[in-house]
């Protein structure tokens, strides 16, 4: 299942990679999978979108690619090498180069920290933070068009935009080389959000930075990403680059795409059938085959004859552009059968 | 990190620190001054309240006056150092098992619910029964006994902490276990500490006195006041005031050191929500609003005239003034503070008691809804319907659905028990909510958000309401749910003509679904626009182009048509004087922008948009 994804990337150099991961919660008989078999390969100076929706495992993958959480099965290379066989303190030096930028604003930076303590602290961890170094604090500032004087204030002091600001400059900090932006603007207003896309790809094309866009939104993933991930309850159903988006080879894929609210008010047009709009389940126990055939459109529910998806899990295979992949039993795209 | 922040101390504080400050000073001051006069020996035995001796003699003939005094010292001192025996161990041993390794930590957490399930008494009782009686064993008997009580509450702090997201980047970051500790957890969870700590300093001077009350504590000739206590119960028949002294002491030491607790906790948060300035009185008056734009076609449902809101002086909500007319759905789209959702609230009479309102006219389906000291009739619960962001919240969750779908005709319109479930069945069929009659009998957490979501939109239609007021109805759902959602939205106003007012932030959601929007800025419609209109660009107030510009649509390139941020931040209510609110964000500001807020007027494209720069004479052309 991972094959595809690292036969296309062996070439280039990947920053970050994962290959069949597979990551859960809890232990023994309370234990919960909720991350399959998934493989990605991260390079510098691209984005790569992790579109999903809740239960999908995409807050779970993020928890991995940033070393939060150990996977259950699979390999983790960063800059090249596999981290089982780093010593901790080549570990801890590698996952530096991995920063992670949460959600909200308001719950990632320490309410009693003045905004240059916490950035001190991203400068290095294992200093007192007695003695300051102002000047690379205010260039980091700067960097993210703050003023200096930030420093010296508490997070409260600042909104929802500029707080977001602070925690991408805390994450420069230690000049990574990947950066995890996890719904980093669904806590913001539109106007804000857009300051904070358009922060983000300036500096991946200042510092060539590798970025991990993990969002619900397609629209905004449409506009930041080079690749694209999709995941279906833990597990990885369409890879490949961005314009599969627009042209999607998964079933799922497609409905998330008919359900961007469309200004032109076309999405009344044509009702999908009833059978999307079902629970998708529970992530520890997703339905047999294919997770997606009880709500999907062009599966069993709809076409009886398709028993397949109920009984065999679909693998990753090419399907419609270079370099895509979908698990699918019956694409949209096809490939042509001599390719 | 110098910046002042001159912040009022709490009363309680002042109270707290001035009653223990106060203990503290007789702690230093009486052993020096009356030391000899506690221990005097007189003939005066057992006598009671006289102007030489306030409080009478004990036994022995002394001053219970001076030995309460004095004792204060003793008791003080133990008091603390039993304190800090506790407060130290606990904290330590709960928050250093949170920082611990998994295994560490679930084992930690069980031996920590084990020790507390222990009378603290029974604990002290038992460590000094093993030392010998005395002041120091008594001292760690009480901390030892206490300290669980801390661990579990630093436990529990410390776990809440740090599975918060500046934890979690910081251990990224690669801060140690000990820095963790000491930068980030231990002051997040200090205020409820210093809380807990109070208590128990004031509960260890009670554990102690009541040690030595038995004879384990403190041993002749030292005494505190729980000896005293003691010697003053004995003689409490005879000489009923001798108890009165320690009593007195223990009394105001605990009540000085709760408040003080209370008040360092009120001190130490840092304000997370700034509240509106108080009696800003920088509310512009408000420009008397020409009719509503768009006027004609249809009858009106729900009509609102310079509706204002304001919260503790500051106004939200500026004069807005808003027609809904049937079988129309109208956007209300803005920033959060634009005063949307409480203008949606006010359409609905449903804001809170700590807001004040006034309107020219409110109306709807009939109903005069203008006056906010006459409550609106029970009528209106019939007539409109209201959709909440979160259904999750909107249930009571100990409640069947079908209780509480049932609920509006069973109480406003007196439809029998069996019949109003029929009604809510067939509404839940209608949303296409999946086998709606056992959904009647499930509680809200066992739907999934969609669901949930659609069993409120039954609700809100179950009594026909001419209006559904719908407040970010799909914000916090999927967006393959929130197309659904949507989809439901959109086929109910076709088949019922149900009006409908749908507040959102997303201007892709509002101009999906509705025939007109109107746009929120600073509490006040900036401009009202056609859909048509806002789908082709044909819009006139800046703030409006900005909106469209930020948001990404279908267009957006990052190369070649890049998203193009609106600088800059809305004005906080009460903030907006007698200028444009949105000049000091605006391209197009002139200096008139800041002298003179516009008047809504009406735009080429049959708008209405309060911008100085919609030009008047493009008006007359057409």
């Amino acid at each position: 299942m991972s094959e595809p994804a690292s036969e296309s990337t062996t070439q280039r150099r990947s920053v970050l990679q994962v290959t069949g991961i597979s990551a859960g919660y809890g232990s023994g008989s309370r234990s919960a999978r909720v991350l399959h078999d998934v493989s990605m390969a991260i390079e510098p100076g691209r984005t790569m979108g992790v579109v999903g929706e809740s239960g999908s495992g995409k807050s779970t993958l993020a928890r991995v690619l940033v070393g939060q959480l150990e996977p259950l099965s699979g390999s983790v290379s960063l800059g090249g090498r596999d981290i089982a066989t780093m010593n901790r303190r080549e570990l801890r030096a590698a996952r530096r180069q991995v920063q992670l930028v949460p959600q909200d604003p308001f719950a990632s930076l320490d309410p009693r920290m003045t905004v240059g303590r916490a950035l001190a602290e991203a400068i290095d961890p294992r200093s007192s933070l007695r003695r300051i170094d102002s000047d690379r604090i205010t260039e980091l500032l700067e960097t993210v068009a703050l003023e200096g004087d930030a420093a010296h204030r508490l997070p409260h002091e600042f909104s929802g935009g500029q707080r977001q600001r602070i925690v991408i400059a805390r994450a420069l900090a230690v000049q990574p080389e990947v950066v995890i932006a996890d719904e980093v603007t669904s806590a913001l207003d539109s106007s804000v959000q857009a300051e904070i896309l358009d922060l983000l790809l300036d500096l991946q094309r200042q510092s060539g930075l590798a970025l991990v866009f993990i969002t619900h939104d397609l629209s905004i993933a449409r506009y930041m990403c080079d690749e694209v991930s999709v995941l279906y309850l833990g597990r990885m159903i369409e890879q490949g680059d961005i314009g599969l988006l627009t042209e999607p080879a998964h079933p799922y894929t497609e409905l998330l795409r008919a359900s961007v609210p469309d200004p032109s008010g076309r999405m009344f047009d044509d009702e999908p059938p009833a059978v999307v709009a079902a629970d998708p389940g529970d992530p520890a126990h997703p339905p047999t085959g294919c997770a997606f055939h009880p709500r999907c459109p062009q599966g069993p529910r709809v076409l009886g004859e398709r028993t397949v998806c109920v009984d065999t899990l679909p693998t990753l295979v090419p399907a419609g552009r270079p370099e895509q992949v979908a698990a699918c039993h019956f694409p949209l795209v096809r490939v042509d059968a001599d390719d | 990190m110098r910046r002042e922040r001159r912040r009022p101390l709490p009363a309680m504080l002042v109270v707290g620190a001035v009653l223990l400050l106060v203990m503290v000073v007789i702690a230093v001051v009486a052993p020096i001054v009356w030391g000899d006069s506690a221990q005097a020996l007189t003939a005066d035995i057992r006598q009671t309240g006289s102007s030489a001796h306030l409080l009478g003699t004990d036994s022995l003939g002394r001053d219970v006056l001076y030995r309460t005094l004095v004792a204060t010292r003793l008791t003080l001192i133990m008091a603390l150092c039993a304190t800090a025996v506790a407060v130290g161990i606990g904290t330590l041993l709960g928050a250093g098992v949170v920082l611990a390794g998994r295994f560490v930590r679930g084992v930690g957490a069980r031996v920590i619910d084990l020790l507390v399930s222990y009378p603290p008494i029974i604990v002290a009782l038992t460590v000094t029964a093993i030392f010998s009686p005395g002041r120091v064993s008594v001292v760690f008997a009480i901390g030892l006994a206490f300290c669980p009580q801390f661990a579990r509450l630093t436990n529990t702090l410390a776990a809440s902490v740090s599975a918060r997201d500046y934890v979690v980047v910081a251990r990224l970051l690669g801060t140690g276990r000990a820095r963790l500790l000491s930068r980030h957890v231990l002051p997040n969870i200090a205020a409820p500490v210093l809380v807990l700590t109070s208590v128990g300093f004031a509960t260890s001077i009670v554990a102690l006195s009541g040690l030595s009350f038995l004879g384990l504590g403190v041993q002749q000739p030292s005494f505190d006041w729980g000896m005293l206590l003691a010697s003053g119960l004995r003689d409490l028949s005879v000489n009923p005031i001798e108890s009165l002294g320690p009593s007195v002491g223990i009394l105001l030491t605990g009540l000085g050191a709760g408040l003080l607790g209370d008040g360092l906790a009120r001190y130490w948060e840092p304000r997370q929500h700034a509240l509106p300035e108080r009696g800003s009185r920088a509310s512009a008056r408000v420009p008397k609003a020409p009719p509503v734009a768009a006027a004609g076609g249809g009858d009106v449902v729900a009509e609102l005239r310079d509706l204002t809101v304001s919260a503790r002086g500051a106004e939200l909500v500026r004069g807005v003034s808003l027609d809904i007319r049937a079988g129309e759905i109208v956007g209300l789209v803005g920033e959060s503070g634009s005063g949307k959702s409480v203008t949606a609230m006010a359409m609905a009479r449903l804001l809170p008691a700590a807001l004040t309102w006034t309107s020219a006219r409110h109306q709807v389906n009939g109903i005069d809804l203008s006056r906010a000291d006459v409550p609106p009739p029970t009528r209106l619960a019939t007539d409109i319907g209201v959709v909440f962001q979160d259904p999750a919240s909107c249930f009571n969750p100990a409640l069947h659905v079908g209780t509480q779908l049932t609920e509006v005709l069973r109480v406003h319109r007196g439809v029998p028990r069996r019949q109003a479930a029929e009604l809510a069945v067939q509404r839940l069929r209608e949303v296409r909510v999946s086998a709606p009659e056992s959904r009647m009998h499930q509680y809200p957490h066992e739907l999934s958000g969609g669901m949930r979501q659609r069993a409120m939109i039954a609700m809100a239609l179950l009594s026909e309401p001419k209006l559904l007021i719908a407040d970010e109805p799909t914000t916090a759902l999927d967006v393959t749910v929130q197309a659904d959602v949507l989809r439901l939205l959109h086929q109910i106003n076709a088949d019922h003509g149900t009006a409908m007012l749908l507040i959102s932030h997303d201007i892709n959601v509002v101009s999906a679904l509705c025939q007109r929007v109107c746009v929120m800025y600073a509490g006040r419609i900036v401009e009202e626009v056609a859909v048509a209109d806002l789908r082709a660009g044909r819009v006139h107030h800046p703030y409006t182009k900005a909106l469209l510009a930020a948001s990404p649509g279908e267009d957006a390139d990052r190369a070649t048509n890049p998203l193009r941020p609106l600088p800059g931040r809305p004005p906080r209510p009460g903030d907006v004087g007698d200028a444009c609110s949105f000049a000091p964000r605006c391209p197009l500001a002139m200096p008139r922008c800041r002298e003179e807020d516009p008047l809504p007027r009406p735009t080429p494209d049959g708008g209405v948009a309060a911008c100085h720069a919609v030009d008047p004479a493009l008006v007359e052309i057409r």
